[in-house]
């Protein structure tokens, strides 16, 4: 029961993170917000028995790639917006009521389909393995088993990396002239 | 299970392809700042050239299929028929982007390591055997293709198309994330073989609707109606040559994961035939992909655009063999596979006439342009003419014999000729636009100058595609027989 309370706390924290995150207009308070996700994230693998993954998702997620996040909002100095803004407050609670409402809908009726919760008590439960979700198991499921995915992701971090560089590079040719290109194509028949 | 290091040998043309891509890399960095780039697309067709090469051992030892490196990846002639297809699109696209990005001054060497690194990616794809190595393979892909499609930065039309096709592919990754999730949940392994013996109960909803997001996740990748919005913009924006990357080599990954999974993961009877089951969503899927692209594609005055929505009709066609797979069975796999390579062969011709058509500041793809070319150009305009009515699916090319290959297969089941009907009705809707441009070539009035490109990489692969079309159209043989040895799927 405990576990299961534990759960729920940590998924309205990681979806309210999420909805505040693309929510909020002020940037500092989406960045804060997404620290909650992550928070939340790490809550979970805790309660999977990943405590590595766990310290890992605190590490880096929270730490590493949220300092990162402040240090972009702090460069690109936009205008302050109030953290807790109330405008369009109205038009917001009535998005939220209906989709709250579907969810419900839907969890209500997949409940009352046949074969639903029988379904699902066929997963695998009880506790794990002895020493699983260490340092050591995964270290050793990494290097042998995902072996080559661990050696398809350095590739993955590769690509990305030259693809960053090409993106924020400044041009080698620069020209004075507008290129004909950038004027705005007329004609072109509407979107798909 | 342990690593074997005799694995390793399997797996040569995939190594030769990703270190090449480094390889390139490097010596961008060491080339001077305003040198020429043009030895670097050598270096590149040379290392793509190498990789098919091994691949010809590869054949042989793939005769057993067999899944290598803990599971994760098959080895099997269907994934070496798809990785040469993907080849011949790198390649083609290669040579056309040597001349294009010259023209128009944003010659840069990562763009080659880029291609070489997406190849890779497209050969992870097409290989894997498990859900893992499929989400890395497919994000490899789409994040080297994101970026040449952006790689134009002066143009505003570029970056526009970079940053859309990002946008809707980030959101098609974390579908096919969450579905990939549910699917695992359920049936305890990533493992497609194993998830194709699990004991899951496949009428669980939460099992069921990890198998839409996958599938939904993929249709994205491969442009599929309700899932092609993406596909116009980004295919008009992006560099020629990157679109006939987009167009060629994406589509055969695509289409080659898609087909590998609903096999092996998804291959269940009582997955694949009822009402919800794949096979009929296939079949609704195909129609409304092969109509919208075309009804789509006859009102478009831009050239590149038009065949943007060819290549999301070209999806429904190939869905409609997908539709065959999952009723007649495995036989439906070998028009499946001809019919990428004549595809991909044609539509990196037809993409690479209009990178050669454009010149710097006027890239000419409004077919007014187009008008007189046959009288200007009478090489070009007829190369031209070749490729579109193989889109088309005219006698004597490829694209004939591989429409004819595809539905007739599906007619080997009564129940689906009326979906061969409405698919052969689309493709005389598509001849009447392909003929749109012939006609403008050849029935109309000259226009204004032109100043096509001049590059010897273009040229040659403006002539190999042309060839290569009405070689694979006057004789289809080996081909097809190369495609029937290559059904056979690792299980």
């Amino acid at each position: 029961m405990g576990e299961r309370i534990a759960f729920w706390v940590c998924a309205v924290m990681i979806i309210g993170g999420a909805l505040m995150t693309i929510s909020r207009k002020n940037t500092v308070t989406a960045v804060m917000s997404l620290v909650m996700t992550f928070f939340g994230l790490a809550a979970i693998y805790t309660l999977l028995s990943a405590h590595f993954l766990a310290a890992i998702q605190i590490l880096v997620y929270a730490g590493a790639i949220m300092t990162l996040f402040v240090f972009v909002v702090m460069v690109l100095n936009r205008d302050e917006v109030a953290p807790w803004a109330l405008r369009g407050i109205v038009g917001k609670a009535i998005g939220i009521g209906a989709l709250a409402y579907t969810i419900a809908l839907t969890v209500l009726l997949l409940g009352s389909t046949p074969g639903f919760l029988a379904s699902t008590r066929s997963y695998k439960s009880g506790p794990p393995p002895e020493g699983w979700g260490g340092v050591a198991d995964v270290g050793n499921i990494l290097f042998t088993k995902y072996l080559f995915a661990f050696e398809a992701i350095s590739l993955l971090l590769l690509v990305a990396v030259i693809g960053a560089v090409v993106v924020a590079r400044i041009p080698r040719h620069v020209e004075v002239a507008a290129p004909a290109d950038q004027k705005p194509a007329a004609g072109q028949g509407g979107h798909g | 299970m342990s690593f074997d290091l005799a694995e390793l040998t399997l797996s040569l043309p995939l190594l030769v392809v990703a270190v090449g891509g480094v390889l390139v890399l490097l010596l961008e960095a060491f080339s001077g700042r305003t040198a020429s780039r043009a030895w670097l697309a050598v270096l590149t067709l040379a290392i793509l050239g190498l990789a098919t090469a091994l691949e010809i051992p590869a054949w042989e030892a793939a005769a057993t299929p067999r899944a290598i490196y803990g599971g994760m990846i098959a080895v099997d002639r269907f994934s070496i028929f798809l990785s040469v297809t993907i080849f011949v699109g790198a390649g083609l696209s290669t040579l056309l982007a040597g001349g294009f990005l010259r023209e128009h001054r944003f010659e840069f060497g990562e763009f080659y390591a880029l291609i070489l690194l997406g190849t890779a990616g497209m050969m992870i794809l097409v290989q894997a055997n498990d859900l893992v190595t499929i989400f890395l393979g497919i994000e490899i892909m789409s994040l080297a293709v994101y970026v040449l499609t952006g790689s134009w930065r002066r143009s505003a039309k570029s970056s526009e198309a970079a940053m859309k096709y990002f946008l809707v592919g980030s959101f098609a990754s974390a579908i096919l994330l969450y579905g990939i999730a549910l699917v695992y949940g359920t049936s305890g392994t990533t493992n497609l073989l194993e998830i194709g013996k699990s004991a899951v109960v496949t009428t669980d909803p939460v099992f069921l609707i990890g198998t839409f997001l996958i599938l939904g996740g993929l249709a994205f990748k491969v442009a599929a109606v309700p899932f092609h919005m993406w596909a116009p913009d980004a295919y008009e924006g992006a560099p020629t040559p990157v679109t006939a990357f987009m167009a060629a080599a994406v589509k055969a990954a695509g289409f080659g994961v898609l087909v590998r999974i609903l096999v092996t993961a998804f291959g269940r009877p009582s997955l694949t035939f009822g009402a919800g089951g794949w096979a009929s969503i296939a079949a609704a899927l195909a129609i409304l992909t092969m109509t919208l692209g075309n009804v789509a594609a006859l009102r478009q005055d831009n050239i590149k655009r038009m065949l943007a929505y060819s290549s999301v009709a070209h999806a429904g066609y190939l869905l409609v063999g997908i539709v065959a797979m999952g009723r007649v069975g495995d036989e439906a796999r070998g028009p499946i596979l001809y019919y990428l390579l004549a595809y991909s062969l044609t539509t990196v011709g037809s993409f690479g006439v209009i990178a050669w058509f454009g010149s710097h500041g006027d890239e000419r793809q409004h077919i007014d342009d187009w008008a007189g070319l046959g009288a200007r150009h009478p090489a070009a305009a007829l190369a031209m003419t070749v490729l579109l009515l193989s889109l088309g699916g005219i006698p004597l090319t490829a694209g004939f014999f591989g429409k004819l290959y595809l539905f007739k297969v599906a007619l080997m089941k009564p129940g689906l000729v009326p979906l061969v009907i409405i698919a052969v009705a689309n493709s005389l809707i598509s001849i009447f636009y392909y003929l749109r441009v012939v006609t403008a070539m050849y029935f109309r009035e000259v226009g204004r100058a032109t100043s096509p490109l001049r590059s010897r990489g273009v040229t040659a692969a403006l002539i190999l595609a042309t060839v290569g079309t009405l070689a694979l159209g006057l004789l289809p043989g080996w081909a097809i027989d190369l495609a029937t040895q290559a059904t056979i799927l690792t299980k």
